[in-house]
């Protein structure tokens, strides 16, 4: 059953694709120069934690993201982004500092209508709201972090938020607001040093992941803006030490998400619910589960108080939690606060506590204060 | 009371309504006129500013912005301040490669692009001349 939907699914993707791509006609180019835009941040972080996988108290750099958004014609498009950051996970108390040069994106994209759009290459993973919405524009976000277990992979997250493959996106107004979807399929993830990887030079496990997004934005009326939604995700994701495999895990996620702005609030929440089972065993599988929910209102449009709870509960019997580097189970109560000095520069300060005692980890309290721009 | 009194009251009066007649700026009238090959409707302007609709069939959509009008514009039809406005089409090209409609100075410069641009949007705040596409005035 699930082969026959694999299947499926590929063949839909290749043949809108190329099938597109046959019938439109190519138009003229519409570049007139090449604009770069761009986030970038820098901020003062003081932890309790000890010998922190993130790094040391102090003065930190963020990041800084360039991208570029030419469309070639009426019906292609590209995005491409590049990263330098500074920030990268290690083993704890191994942190160097070290810049690290990171192609986020490089997608091509053919638009065959407002109902679909499809895209070949490395993209942001569609599931959620946090993922696809602010990425690495630290400018757009609400607070200086993202949730933790949201993170980026070499940040200690537990979700691929990129993917190497294919995408096919789009909505449809039904009712009094929008279908939203999103479907791909793309080069099954391994963990290496404790990170998820793409694999961005090529499937070389053969596995492949396969997930969907679908929401519903209501337009007008009381909902307005409210944006609800499930995801799905599978995948097969082995563990390499050395070269070698130590662990296969499928992992199967499933969950759903919100985002509402009502009025000057705005509401979000996301919810995972994780059911891996170790590949090739006859073991039972493990259930782990992940979400946060946060809320902030803004005064005079641009003073904008916040607090959100992150709570997740990951299996330390599943070899996928097991050999992430952010795979511990942990609690983070949040508050903070958000000014916009201008429409592009924001300064957002905000502080936590987080227990992560549970899988053996520390309690602590840290703070963080940054100045974000984009441009 | 005297006749002239009556008089000087009277001509208060129609000065003050003829002063109150006159459109404010910020009550402006906005005409948003397209390409007259564009098939779109008065409901669609919205998406289209606002990035949710880009293409009519085959047709790429080509919203056009008019800093003469914006001000109006946004705040008649899209009731979003500059800033969000802005924000809105940075999140736009930054999730969806989306491309921010293009900036013209004056109603004369909208109305030449529209005019001669197939897939042209563009809104103006005088009444345009005779063979120009109104969509709809705000």
């Amino acid at each position: 059953m699930l082969a026959d939907w694999n299947i499926k699914i590929r063949r839909a993707a290749v043949l809108s694709l190329f099938g597109s791509l046959g019938i439109q006609t190519p138009a003229t180019a519409d570049i007139e120069g090449l604009t770069v835009h761009g986030f970038a941040d820098v901020y003062y972080t003081s932890t309790g934690q000890q010998n922190s996988p993130s790094g040391n108290s102090g003065f930190k750099l963020g990041n800084l993201d360039l991208y570029l958004a030419p469309s070639l014609t009426d019906h292609i498009r590209a995005l491409m982004e590049d990263v330098v950051e500074f920030d990268d996970w290690t083993a704890p108390g191994t942190y160097n500092g070290q810049p690290s040069i990171d192609i986020e994106r490089l997608q091509i994209g053919y638009i065959v209508s407002d109902e679909l759009t499809v895209w070949m290459g490395r993209f942001h993973t569609p599931y959620g709201y946090w993922n696809t919405a602010y990425h690495h524009g630290a400018e757009l976000q609400p607070t200086v972090m993202r949730p933790q277990f949201v993170a980026f992979e070499d940040h200690g997250g537990v979700l691929p938020a990129h993917m190497d493959g294919l995408w096919a996106t789009g909505h449809d107004d039904v009712g009094p607001g929008r279908i939203t979807y999103d479907a791909y399929l793309g080069n099954g993830q391994r963990i290496l040093d404790g990170a998820l990887d793409m694999q961005n030079e090529g499937n070389a496990d053969a596995h492949t992941a396969l997930g969907t997004r679908l929401g519903y934005e209501f337009r007008g009326g009381a909902l307005d803006s409210l944006w609800l939604g499930v995801h799905a995700l599978e995948e097969q994701v082995d563990n390499f030490v050395s070269g070698v495999i130590t662990a296969r895990t499928d992992v199967k996620l499933f969950g759903g998400f919100l985002h509402w702005t009502p009025g000057d609030w705005e509401l979000m929440g996301e919810y995972y619910d994780f059911d891996n089972r170790a590949h090739d065993a006859l073991s039972p599988s493990h259930s782990s589960t992940a979400w946060y929910a946060e809320a902030d209102y803004t005064f005079y449009g641009r003073i904008t108080p916040l607090a959100r709870v992150e709570r997740d509960s990951l299996s330390q019997h599943d070899g996928y939690f097991q050999y992430l580097l952010g795979g511990q189970s942990y609690t983070r109560n949040l508050i903070g606060v958000r000014y916009d000095l201008t429409p592009q520069t924001a300064l957002k300060f905000d502080a936590n506590h987080t227990d992560a005692t549970r899988n053996g980890g520390q309690a602590y309290n840290e703070m963080h204060f940054q100045v974000a721009v984009r441009f | 009371m005297s006749q002239s009194g009556n008089k000087a009251r009277c001509m208060a009066l129609a000065a003050a309504a003829l002063f109150s007649a006159r459109p404010s700026p910020a009550l402006a009238d906005v005409y948003v006129i397209i390409n007259s090959t564009l098939a779109v409707t008065a409901d669609d302007i919205k998406l289209i500013y606002t990035g949710d609709k880009e293409l009519v069939g085959a047709t790429k959509i080509k919203p056009l912005d008019n800093h003469a009008a914006a001000s109006e514009f946004l705040s008649k039809v899209l009731q979003l301040n500059a800033g969000r406005y802005k924000s809105l089409w940075t999140m736009k090209s930054y999730r969806d490669g989306r491309t921010p409609p293009a900036v013209k100075a004056t109603d004369d410069e909208v109305i030449a692009y529209v005019q001669s641009t197939p897939g042209a949007v563009g809104y103006v705040m005088s009444a345009p001349p005779a063979g120009v596409v109104v969509l709809k005035k705000f």
